[in-house]
């Protein structure tokens, strides 16, 4: 019987290989697997550098409050709670190194506005930038495949445009694959999906150089 | 939408004016997804939050720009609103490919991308809501 729900459960889930006692980074990717996606996974990381605008290693050095969305001027927001967090730039691996601003890139996520069920059970916990911001693992390195989305906002209608960056300073977004993080332990976690779930050449990643590696040796070839 | 949750399961679905307590009530949105086709989020669990447990209200957004690149774009559509309801009731990305939980383009026009699978009915879906 014990068994049998091992197989389930390792039928069920996606498995993350974060080194013990990361308990930022594990909370930062508990609260980011809260919205999941349906995406159109690439065969390696090298694809997945091509079809992106920047692709660096960097490291998380801030994070701010950022745009909020509604679908209709006057809606309430809803689950459509972004911040923005900075990452500096150590080294560009593909593309165009001009969406940083003064090195840093402006990375948008998504977190909901509200999670779990409170201590004990007893209710909703408001999740908002101040709660996110205690799970966003500061200093950690990872490589980020970046899109330019400056100017395609999730809605139309946009609150606080501008919000979390400087005047003038790129928005980007990572897509699924392409949020990495490195552990203490040097074992690279992806924040969105675990690496598991993804091909093989994605699956035998063991570390941020394979990872760098691999999208080097693309970009020269 | 045909979905099967009706036929297939112990679920019904209905188009409904007010929110039920005793059911899982899904906002559909269109979205830039930036990349994505679906996304899922659970607005307010019934438990304290698990990844594959179920949801009280969830929103669920669908990008029809990106649903559309490539071909079977009808399908497609019926494969990525049954993924996403399919996270609603605790269905997760898994690794069968027999069903609507893959990511990404269908491979054929087969009903098989559109329906969950008899794991996903027996053991999860069922056995919240049987």
């Amino acid at each position: 019987m014990i068994l049998a729900g091992a197989l389930i459960l390792a039928a069920c889930s996606s498995a993350t290989s974060i080194a013990e006692g990361d308990d930022r980074l594990a909370s930062f990717v508990s609260a980011m697997r809260v919205v999941t996606y349906d995406y159109e996974p690439t065969a390696t990381p090298a694809d997945l550098a091509k079809a992106s605008d920047l692709v660096i290693v960097g490291e998380i050095v801030g994070v701010e409050k950022g745009q909020s969305y509604v679908p209709l001027p006057g809606a309430e927001v809803d689950g459509d709670v972004s911040s923005v967090i900075q990452v500096k730039v150590d080294e560009t691996l593909f593309g165009d190194a001009a969406l940083a601003a003064d090195g840093i890139v402006h990375l948008q996520v998504t977190h909901p506005a509200y999670v779990g069920d409170g201590p004990g059970g007893e209710g909703l916990v408001p999740f908002d930038h101040a709660a996110f911001e205690a799970t966003v693992p500061i200093g950690t390195s990872g490589v980020f495949f970046l899109e330019d989305i400056t100017d395609r906002p999730v809605y139309e209608f946009v609150i606080d445009e501008g919000a979390g960056r400087p005047a003038g300073a790129a928005l980007c977004a990572t897509p699924v694959q392409g949020f990495l993080l490195e552990s203490r332990d040097g074992s690279l976690v992806s924040v969105y999906e675990g690496l598991d779930s993804m091909a093989s050449a994605w699956r035998q990643l063991e570390s941020m150089d394979d990872l760098r590696l691999a999208i080097v040796e693309a970009s020269t070839s | 939408m045909n979905i099967s949750l009706d036929r297939d399961t112990l679920m019904s679905d209905l188009f409904s004016a007010t929110c039920d307590p005793a059911s899982t009530d899904v906002k559909w949105l269109d979205a830039n997804l930036g990349g994505s086709r679906g996304e899922y989020i659970c607005l307010e669990p019934f438990t304290p939050y698990e990844p594959d447990g179920i949801c009280f209200v969830a929103r669920i957004r669908l990008d029809p720009d990106q649903i559309n690149i490539g071909s079977n774009d009808a399908e497609d559509r019926k494969k990525t609103a049954c993924h996403e309801v399919g996270h609603s009731v605790g269905l997760q990305h898994g690794d069968d490919k027999t069903d609507c939980m893959i990511n990404g383009e269908i491979p054929d026009t087969s009903a098989t991308w559109r329906t969950f699978n008899g794991h996903h009915i027996a053991a999860h879906i069922d056995s919240y809501y049987g």
